[in-house]
C-alpha cells in the first residue's frame, strides 16, 4: 500500500511538469487541484472500495461506520448464511445500492420459522433515499413548526416507482398535519428523535398489485389513501407502526432483545397482538407499539411482557 | 465530473424503503375472495440470478383442496423476489423442498394463480404438523373449513 501511494506521489509530479512545463507555480496549482478532486472524491471512492471488499467475502469487522453490522454475532437463529454480514454493509453504508433484500439477516430455512430475520429487518429500516428525489419539501407554517420543534422534515410526496413499488404524488392536507403534530405531542422524545422525515404519497403499489399502506425506512412513506375517510388504518396506528421501524433501525439492540425474547430461534412463541404482527419480529414490535400508543389496555392483557417490554425499553 | 457520474448511477440504483405495510384482508374476506384455497408440498426451487435481486420459482404439488377447482394436472407454480436466505421484505418466502403450504389463491389477469394479497396468501405449515403459521397463525386449517361452512 506504502509503495502505491508512492508510486502516486512520483506519478503526480512527473504529470504535473509535462503539464506545466516546469513552472513551479502551475506545478503547485495542478497539484492542489487534483488533491482537491481526490479529496471531493473520497467518500464516493470509499464505497466503491468497500463494496468491492463485501463482495470478495472481506471481514467486516473493521468496519465501525455500520450499525447494523456492530452486533452481528450476537444472534443465535440458525442456518446462517456466513458471509451475509458482509452484504449487509453494502446497504447501510450506500443507502442508494440496490440491494432491498434485507441483506445480513438470519433467514431460517425451517418451515415455521420466521423467513424475515432480526438482522433483515434492522438492515431494510436502516435504507434511505435523497429527499429530493422522493418529494418536496412541503413549505407551509405547520410543516416548518413540526420541523422545528421535532426535527422531523415533511415532504409532499412525488410520483415514483422502483422495481418492487410505486406511488404517486400527494400532498399534506392543513387537516393531515394537524393530526400529525397531534400524534407527534404525544411520543415520547427518544422514540421521535429515531425519525427524520415523512413523506404523503397518495397511492402505494407493489408490483403484484397489493397497496402497502406505507413504507419504512428514510423518509417514511404514507399512503393518504390508507389513512383518510374510508381509508383502513388511523394515522396514528400508521405512524407510530412506521416510527417504529426507525426506532429498530436506530436502536438495533432493543430490537435485537425483543426478537431473542419473543421470537426464540426465528420462532414465534405468542401471537402478537394483529395478523400482520405475525409475520416477523420487526412488524410484530411495530403493531405493538402501535397498540401501545392507541390502546395501551388492550395489549397489557393481551400480552403483559409484551406491553412491559415496550414500556420499559422503546417508549421513553 | 466524476461526482455527477457517481450520483447518476447512484440515482439509476435507487431503490425505496422495503419494509411495507400491507393492507391485512380480514380472515373472512381472505377466505372469501380466494377462489382456490390448498394444502401443496413445495416440489421444486430453483434459484434465478435477476437484475438487482434473486427470484426463486417455486413449483408446488397440491395435496388437498380446501376451495374451488384446480386441475392436478395444472401446475402451480409461483416466481416470487428474493430468495430464501435473502428474501425480500413483505414479500412472500416458499419454505424448502418438502415443506408444506396453505395458499389462498385467485387468478391474474394472465390466466395464472397469484397469491392472494402477497405474504397473506401463504401461510407455511409447521413441519411435520398442520399448525399454520405466518400471518395464520392464529388460525387454522380448522377454521378455514368452518368459515366455508358458512357460505
Amino acid at each position: 500500500m506504502k509503495r502505491i501511494r508512492r508510486l502516486s506521489v512520483i506519478m503526480l509530479l512527473v504529470c504535473s511538469v509535462f503539464m506545466t512545463g516546469c513552472d513551479a507555480s502551475q506545478i503547485i496549482d495542478v497539484i492542489g487541484k487534483i488533491a482537491q478532486g481526490v479529496q471531493q472524491a473520497m467518500p464516493a471512492i470509499k464505497n466503491v472500495v468497500d463494496t468491492f471488499s463485501n463482495i470478495f467475502g472481506n471481514d467486516n469487522n473493521n468496519n465501525n461506520n455500520n450499525a447494523a453490522v456492530d452486533n452481528t454475532n450476537t444472534n443465535t437463529n440458525t442456518n446462517t448464511e456466513a458471509n451475509t454480514n458482509s452484504e449487509a454493509n453494502v446497504v447501510t453504508v450506500d443507502p442508494n445500492a440496490e440491494d432491498v433484500t434485507g441483506t445480513g439477516g438470519q433467514s431460517t430455512n425451517v418451515a415455521g420459522q420466521s423467513a424475515t430475520g432480526v438482522e433483515e429487518v434492522i438492515t431494510g429500516a436502516q435504507i434511505a433515499v435523497p429527499y429530493s428525489q422522493v418529494g418536496t419539501e412541503n413549505t407551509s407554517a405547520a410543516a416548518a413548526q413540526i420541523k422545528t420543534k421535532y426535527g422531523i422534515t415533511i415532504l409532499d410526496g412525488k410520483a415514483w416507482k422502483d422495481e418492487w413499488n410505486s406511488a404517486t404524488a400527494e400532498k399534506w392536507s392543513a387537516q393531515q398535519l394537524a393530526e400529525f403534530t397531534a400524534i407527534m405531542e404525544k411520543l415520547p422524545t427518544g422514540f421521535r428523535n429515531c425519525t427524520k422525515g415523512f413523506a404523503m404519497q397518495k397511492d402505494i403499489r407493489d408490483n403484484d398489485g397489493n397497496e402497502p399502506s406505507g413504507l419504512g425506512g428514510d423518509p417514511i412513506m404514507i399512503s393518504s389513501k390508507a389513512v383518510a375517510n374510508g381509508g383502513w388504518i388511523s394515522m396514528a396506528n400508521l405512524v407510530v407502526h412506521e416510527m417504529t421501524h426507525q426506532v429498530q433501525a436506530k436502536n438495533p439492540d432493543v430490537f435485537r432483545q425483543w426478537a431473542a425474547k419473543f421470537w426464540p430461534n426465528g420462532k414465534q412463541a405468542k401471537a402478537s397482538i394483529s395478523d400482520y404482527g405475525n409475520t416477523d419480529a420487526g412488524e410484530d414490535m411495530a403493531e405493538c407499539v402501535a397498540e401501545y400508543y392507541s390502546n395501551p389496555e388492550k395489549l397489557k392483557q393481551h400480552d403483559p411482557e409484551r406491553y412491559e417490554f415496550i414500556k420499559n425499553n422503546v417508549w421513553k | 465530473m466524476m461526482r455527477a457520474s457517481l450520483f447518476t448511477i447512484l440515482a439509476l440504483l435507487m431503490v425505496m424503503p422495503a419494509l411495507s405495510m400491507i393492507r391485512t384482508l380480514p380472515f373472512p374476506d381472505l377466505v372469501k375472495t380466494s377462489e382456490v384455497i390448498v394444502i401443496a408440498t413445495v416440489a421444486t426451487q430453483e434459484v434465478q440470478p435477476g437484475e438487482k435481486v434473486a427470484k426463486t420459482t417455486t413449483s408446488l404439488t397440491v395435496e388437498k383442496v380446501l376451495k374451488g377447482e384446480i386441475k392436478a394436472e395444472e401446475p402451480l407454480q409461483f416466481t416470487t423476489p428474493g430468495t430464501r436466505e435473502k428474501p425480500v421484505l413483505d414479500r412472500p418466502v416458499f419454505p424448502a423442498k418438502g415443506e408444506r403450504v396453505l395458499l389462498f389463491l385467485v387468478k391474474n389477469e394472465e390466466g395464472t394463480w397469484r397469491l392472494q394479497n402477497g405474504i397473506q396468501g401463504l401461510w407455511p405449515l409447521e413441519s411435520g404438523t398442520d399448525k399454520t403459521l405466518g400471518m395464520g397463525f392464529n388460525y387454522s386449517i380448522d377454521k378455514i373449513e368452518e368459515e366455508l361452512a358458512k357460505k
